[in-house]
């Protein structure tokens, strides 16, 4: 198959399938061919389900053909991290504890991706119960990076991100709680968005720390993003958090160029408070200028140093988490991998009080954020402070799960969109930044990016895996 | 906490863990208080706890 297929993107299929152009049969075919040939190598997914895919794919196609079409996802190949619903498929949040448990029902965003006729190929893997991870010790094995299979893909939503990399789908779901969409898509190359808390329903989602768990958008493309945001986003009245606000046609201004905005760098959370890799500090800074040469205003903000927002965001993960796995810790704990029972335990000895100030600070915290944006359409930081570690290296994987700028908005709840923003010149792996915007303002942040995007063209690098 | 105590502790809320456990169990709990001891406990009278998130879409400027 040639790449051109592999990493056709969801808005270039669904053009070609409304055009009749592209058969949703043979895209289907194309990509499952692929999956069967490169996934051995680096476990995107968990449970592949190529046989369902290829019957939505032809009814999707006697549907169009028929005149009936519904929509940019009609037709097009999608996977789902695995532990969001997908009725009459397991959910197992890539652990033992969950492995017999068979959906009952969709989640709504799968009943939205189901409805706009998507055709899913199948669950991702991710780290155990989206906190335990990269693992070897579970019933899976972890995804791989796909521009360099010794290296991590990040995590937790590591099959989505790594399974666009690979050219499998054009579209996936991960999920982020403290950042897990958004690390995946900077350790692989791609475009990840967690969007608004509140934004995009959590029913039928595993949840890690409720308070702070957000479903988002995996892609390799921003207008693909931006696509895909406005399938799954909506108000869902069985999730307590969704919010009741209309949802933006993300592609209205997507093309609008940057000229009058006014962008924040925030650049004492990869200088001062954690000093990122000089190559991915010198592409944000690339980034900033490109922006600037597009007519935006780009202005130093100060927000409070990073540790100050990781801390409470931490602790409110550890509690929320702990009250979720309490009863099988107690009952199961050896049905845990190493890294999972670890990081879930952090939250069995915390009081009462250490959880209600963390909850406490992220108020006063939130306040300070909108100060700090007020004046500002989006602002911009790194994301990962480093580029992929080796997967096999613990001491690695530690020193970067601490050194990034994502919890911060899983502590506000403002939208943050990761995008790729080159490579390392050693190892070529994928470098990446971050823009935040306005709560419920993610066509802003895609119109941002967008103007990045196409000045360019990240996306039409793909890792050498034939 | 020593972690004898710790794994008292560990006991009363029910955890019955192997020494690996245990061990686990020390190292994550040392570390969440490391993380809860950088949480203020100075912050304003009023300032309320921020349970249940609510988030909202700005007055456009």
């Amino acid at each position: 198959m040639s790449d051109a297929l592999a990493y056709l993107g969801l808005a270039a299929a669904a053009r070609q399938i409304r055009g009749r152009e592209l058969s949703p049969v043979e895209l289907t075919r194309a990509l499952i061919d692929r999956i069967d040939r490169l996934d051995p190598a680096l476990n995107a997914f968990l449970r592949f389900t190529p046989e369902a895919a290829l019957a939505d794919a032809k009814a999707a196609e006697a549907e169009i053909a028929a005149g009936n079409s519904r929509g940019p996802m009609h037709g097009v190949p999608y996977a789902l991290k695995d532990i969001i619903d997908y009725a009459g498929l397991p959910t197992t949040a890539h652990s033992k504890v969950l492995a017999d448990n068979i959906a009952g029902a969709d989640a709504f965003v799968a009943a939205r991706l189901k409805a706009a006729g998507g055709v899913h190929l199948g669950k991702l893997s991710t780290h155990e119960f989206a906190i335990g991870g990269p693992s070897f010790d579970l019933p899976w094995p972890p995804a791989r990076n796909p521009w360099n299979r010794g290296h991590f893909p990040g995590g937790s939503s590591s099959g989505s991100g790594a399974g666009l990399a690979a050219g499998f789908f054009p579209a996936a779901l991960g999920t982020d709680t403290g950042g897990s969409v958004r690390n995946p898509a900077s350790m692989c190359g791609i475009v990840g968005m967690k969007p608004t808390y509140g934004r995009v329903s959590r029913r039928g989602v595993v949840p890690l720390a409720q308070s702070l768990d957000h479903v988002g958008p995996m892609t390799r493309t921003v207008r693909d993003n931006a696509m895909l945001l406005g399938v799954i986003a909506g108000h869902d009245p069985a999730d307590p958090a969704s919010a009741d606000e209309p949802v933006d046609d993300y592609l209205a201004a997507i093309d609008a160029g940057v000229r009058g905005l006014r962008i924040g760098a925030l650049r004492h959370f990869y200088t001062e408070d954690c000093e990122a890799d000089p190559e991915q500090q010198a592409a944000v800074e690339d980034a900033l200028g490109v922006w600037r040469d597009a007519g935006a205003a780009i202005e130093d903000i100060r927000l409070p140093p990073l540790d100050v927002w990781n801390a409470p965001t931490r602790v409110i993960i550890a509690a929320e988490a702990f009250a979720v796995h309490e009863r099988w810790l107690r009952e199961r704990p050896g049905d845990y991998g190493m890294r999972g029972r670890e990081r879930l335990l952090q939250g069995a000895l915390l009081r009462a009080a250490d959880y209600i100030q963390a909850q406490r600070q992220r108020s006063q915290l939130s306040r300070l954020m909108a100060e700090a944006m007020r004046d500002l359409d989006a602002l911009v930081t790194v994301s990962s402070h480093d580029p992929a570690p080796r997967i096999d290296d613990d001491a690695a994987l530690a020193h970067a799960y601490e050194r990034q700028a994502r919890m911060p908005f899983n502590l506000t709840g403002y939208p943050a969109l990761v995008i790729p923003a080159g490579f390392t010149r050693a190892l070529h792996l994928p470098l990446s930044m971050q823009i935040v915007g306005h709560p419920f303002e993610e066509a802003t942040i895609y119109r941002i990016a967008q103007a990045y995007e196409l000045a360019t063209g990240w996306p039409d690098r793909h890792p050498p895996l034939e | 906490m020593n972690p004898e105590e710790l794994a008292r502790r560990a006991a009363e809320i029910g955890l019955d863990l192997t020494s690996e456990e245990l061990t686990q169990f020390v190292r994550a709990t040392v570390l969440a208080r490391r993380l809860a001891a950088q949480v203020p406990r100075d912050l304003p009278l009023d300032e309320e706890p921020a349970l249940t998130l609510r988030v909202h879409r700005r007055v456009p400027r």
